[in-house]
């Protein structure tokens, strides 16, 4: 029984270790990423047509895009921290009543 | 004869032949109509391509081996935990459809200009040999004419790369409300009870089927061990 609960507390810790920790690293550098596809107005040409608001509307999306992949980075680094001290913690616990 | 020396060789025979005015409104619309930076916007484009796929294998390894993960755990905290990876895959899986969307976007104003530049180079190119056709044999009318008929060319191709911008306009910003929806945009974390905003919780709302009964009825932080003070 013991064995087994040691054994659920280190799939806890391995899963935060090994997958979660990459997937907020992976979420994190494509934000960094996004932030670097910023243009500038000659990039959509500076005509009298509307390519002024084509840029803003281009920028609007990037941005979103860019502040929702740092909220999901963020998170999941967190969950990552809290379900690996959740499983530390567990152990702890076991260690003391053993 | 490329585009910047036919736009020089029309404004000086314009000039020559008494349009000065209109033949540098011409070049001026001309250039206009082929502005933009088709080779930022291909590096745009290709940047959001990859945007979508970097997070891809890593979600998948994940999602593949979150049940096992799981398996031996219950409670609602542990559901909510287990949801929460279900939200998370699916925002980010609309993530990358978004980017995917983004790229067309881009790839629609790229070739709009594209298309324009060809035609506008065309038309000026003609124009150049029109103009020095019509000075060598001194014909007023023919000039009149000419400009007239550029102008109207001017005016379709602007209107084709201007219907593309809109329809890729409109398009961008349906995905910025899509963006701001928020079940692409919620994901704040595990419901309650959750692993993250609570400090500690019962053990029965995360516990293990393998935990020991003197476990039962304890509290687990969810701080590392060296600042749990919620241990006892």
């Amino acid at each position: 029984m013991a064995d087994g609960f040691r054994a659920d507390c280190e799939n806890l810790i391995d899963f935060s270790g090994t997958y979660l920790r990459p997937l907020a690293s992976d979420v994190s550098e494509s934000a960094q990423a996004v932030s670097d596809l910023r243009t500038c107005p000659e990039t959509w040409g500076t005509g009298p047509s509307i390519y002024p608001f084509l840029g803003a509307s281009y920028e609007a999306v990037r941005q979103f895009f860019e502040d929702a992949q740092w909220d999901v980075a963020v998170t999941l680094s967190d969950v990552a921290d809290a379900l690996c001290a959740v499983a530390e913690n567990y152990l702890r616990l076991d260690r003391q009543i053993s | 004869m490329g585009f910047l020396e036919d736009c020089g060789l029309i404004v000086n025979l314009g000039r020559a032949a008494g349009w000065g005015d209109t033949v540098v409104e011409m070049t001026t619309r001309m250039k206009d109509a082929q502005a933009g930076n088709t080779r930022e916007l291909r590096r745009l484009s290709d940047g959001w391509a990859t945007v979508g796929e970097a997070v891809d294998r890593g979600l998948d390894l994940a999602a593949d081996a979150l049940p096992g993960t799981m398996a031996n755990w219950e409670g609602g905290a542990a559901d909510g935990f287990t949801a929460y990876m279900a939200q998370v895959r699916g925002v980010l899986k609309l993530h990358g459809e978004r980017a995917g969307e983004i790229k067309l976007c881009l790839d629609t104003i790229r070739c709009a200009i594209e298309r324009a530049r060809r035609d506008v180079e065309k038309l000026a190119n003609s124009t150049a040999d029109a103009l020095r056709d019509i000075t060598a044999a001194a014909d007023p009318g023919g000039m009149r004419a000419l400009v007239n008929g550029v102008f109207e060319r001017l005016d379709g191709i602007e209107k084709i790369r201007g219907e593309n911008e809109r329809a890729a306009r409109a398009e961008l910003e349906r995905l910025a409300a899509a963006l701001g929806d928020a079940d692409v945009n919620d994901i704040s974390g595990p419901p309650e009870p959750t692993i993250t905003t609570a400090p500690s919780f019962s053990s029965a709302e995360f516990r293990s089927r393998h935990q020991p009964p003197e476990l039962n009825k304890t509290k687990v932080s969810t701080s590392p061990p060296e600042h749990g003070r919620s241990l006892r």
